[in-house]
């Protein structure tokens, strides 16, 4: 654990006080408390989990039965945390991995696929597609749990595993199939 | 009286000089193995590739980059030193005297690099023997060496969260690698030993089952007009070239294309127009190039491109990117010819194609070949000999 936590920290430890301080660049210099901290594996993290979220709630509005849209009802309160933490570090908030095709993410060709689909088929796609998305965020959430740096997401990162935890029951096998 | 008869020497495993000396190396062995496995278990837990092909734990280690394996420099890694995560929740911030001012740049030290640079220009070149061809050249020679789901550049700690890659060269690449896991790790897929860089490429699956390549050549050249200023990329470079986000073929057909090298060439195409169709003495190739000049500030940047780009149209290093590194390319040989159906990337269709390379030369020799082969224009192989 103090070794898979320890090697997050190299990745920007490089550009801290121990070394010769590189010339600053312009921009805001935030001080300690008043910005985030966030190291490679927190900046990866929000960047992915951003569009992952994007792609389910535009991909359980597809469906025709309301619960599936409901499984994902808490990702847009996500979203807004998420993008406040990239914002407050001095870092784009918007779609980073735009067209991407990561487990859990969803790019534009993969949405209109399953638009194409007629409901019943639609429905079950979406399910499935909502399980992956959902096993992925439980699985990234961990990682970043136990290796990134700053509190805040660290915190975060706990607190969106579980929530994926939950919302995986709550995606009943069978759910979207009827 | 006579001498008693000696008793039969017990075999040798139930001795009791073979349990002195058994003893104490069963136990350093069972440590070393626990004291490994405890570094692998906490970097790694859950092996699960989705290739179904070994999963690679590192032992990562807490130090810097930039840090010579001699540990020349004054912030050389004391992991004591090195702020941990655990600790209490306001730890990092006050374990750190400021934040970068960019976050996702992560500098050199200008230093140290210069002082790199310097002692690099002062080798002299070996003299130029055998007649080699006048191409500033040398490879690394390499195979297939794993898969996962990790992508240290792109997703550095966060186990899974990538499409499926496969690995060539350093044989411990994943989630957790970092400049020094990758330098500590000695195995290597490539030729040359000293090569223990990380290269990478989106697996190529066809129906859904992973097609490894069947050889990959690294080249390290160079396009520009005077490859004399070519110096070597520090410990921790990093880049990647291509892109995975695009699904889409390119009006102007910028190269992003897999083609058939060998004899007979491409007898057609895929009916989607995607793929070429292989004669079945060629085979199916892809190179993909990275850019040759870079800041010469960062090893890495927030997209992991832009602190690299093109040369000139002189075909000189300037402006944003004024130091001329290597120019790099895989060359990727995959086993497949005439059956071309249900191929597509990891990543998406066949120009969502990319490559990422991380670095961990052993800087003498990576600098010995950037001097003797490349900034003397000359071709050598994969143990830098003319």
């Amino acid at each position: 654990m103090l070794v898979a936590t320890a090697v997050a920290v190299p990745l920007t430890v490089a550009t801290t006080s121990s070394r010769p301080a590189t010339p600053a660049v312009a921009g805001p210099a935030p001080t300690a408390s008043a910005a985030a901290y966030l190291g490679a594996t927190d900046i990866a993290y929000l960047q992915l989990m951003i569009p992952m979220d994007v792609g389910a709630v535009r991909l359980a509005a597809l469906a025709q039965d309301p619960a599936l849209a409901a499984v994902v009802a808490d990702h847009p309160a996500e979203l807004a945390r998420m993008r406040a933490l990239l914002r407050a570090a001095g870092l784009p908030d918007g779609d980073l991995h735009d067209g991407h095709e990561l487990p859990g993410l969803f790019s534009e060709r993969q949405i209109d696929e399953v638009a194409a689909l007629s409901p019943p088929a639609r429905d079950a796609r979406v399910a499935d597609l909502l399980r992956e998305h959902l096993t992925q965020g439980e699985r990234v959430s961990a990682s970043a749990a136990e290796v990134a740096e700053d509190p805040a997401v660290r915190a975060l990162a706990v607190e969106l595993g579980a929530a994926r935890t939950s919302e995986l029951a709550r995606l009943k096998p069978g759910l979207g199939s009827g | 009286m006579s001498q008693p008869t000696p008793a039969p020497r017990r075999p040798f495993l139930r001795r009791r000089s073979t349990l002195f000396v058994a003893v104490p190396v069963v136990v350093a062995l069972a440590a070393s193995i626990a004291v490994t496995t405890a570094y692998a278990r906490s970097a790694d837990p859950k092996p699960a590739s989705a290739g179904g092909v070994e999963e690679v734990n590192t032992a990562a280690l807490p130090e810097e980059f930039g840090v010579e394996p001699g540990g020349t420099t004054p912030s050389a890694g004391t992991p004591s030193a090195t702020p941990k995560p655990t600790a209490s929740p306001s730890a990092p911030a006050t374990a750190r005297s400021a934040p970068p001012a960019r976050p996702g740049w992560v500098a050199v030290d200008p230093t140290k690099q210069a002082a790199d640079v310097r002692a690099f220009f002062a080798m002299k070149p070996r003299k130029v023997t055998n007649n080699p061809v006048k191409v500033p050249e040398f490879n690394a020679s390499c195979k297939a060496s794993h898969r996962n789901d990790d992508d240290p550049i792109v997703a550095p700690g966060l186990k899974g969260a990538s499409h499926n890659h496969t690995f060539m060269g350093n044989t411990s690449t994943n989630a957790f690698s970092t400049a020094q896991s990758l330098f500590a790790n000695k195995k290597t897929t490539c030729t040359p030993a000293q090569d223990h860089s990380a290269y990478w490429i989106p697996t190529l699956l066809q129906n859904g089952k992973a097609v490894n390549p069947s050889g990959v050549t690294v080249y390290y050249g160079s396009r520009l007009k005077d490859p004399g200023k070519t110096v070597p990329f520090p410990m921790g470079f990093r880049m990647i070239t291509g892109d995975a986000k695009n699904q889409k073929d390119t009006p102007d057909k910028q190269g992003n294309h897999f083609w058939c090298g060998g004899i007979g060439g491409e007898t057609g195409r895929t009916p989607d127009g995607e793929w070429p169709v292989c004669a079945k003495t060629a085979n199916l190739v892809r190179q993909v190039t990275f850019p040759d000049c870079w800041d010469g500030k960062h090893l890495d940047s927030p997209d992991h491109k832009s602190h690299v780009g093109p040369a000139d149209r002189d075909g000189k290093c300037s402006g944003k990117f004024p130091v001329a590194i290597p120019s790099v390319s895989f060359v990727i040989g995959y086993p497949l010819n005439t059956n071309m159906t249900g191929i597509k990337l990891a990543s998406g269709t066949g120009y969502s194609m990319h490559a990422d390379f991380f670095n961990a030369w052993e800087p003498k020799a990576l600098a010995e070949r950037v001097r003797n082969c490349v900034n003397q224009g000359v071709k050598c192989g994969s143990n830098g000999q003319f």
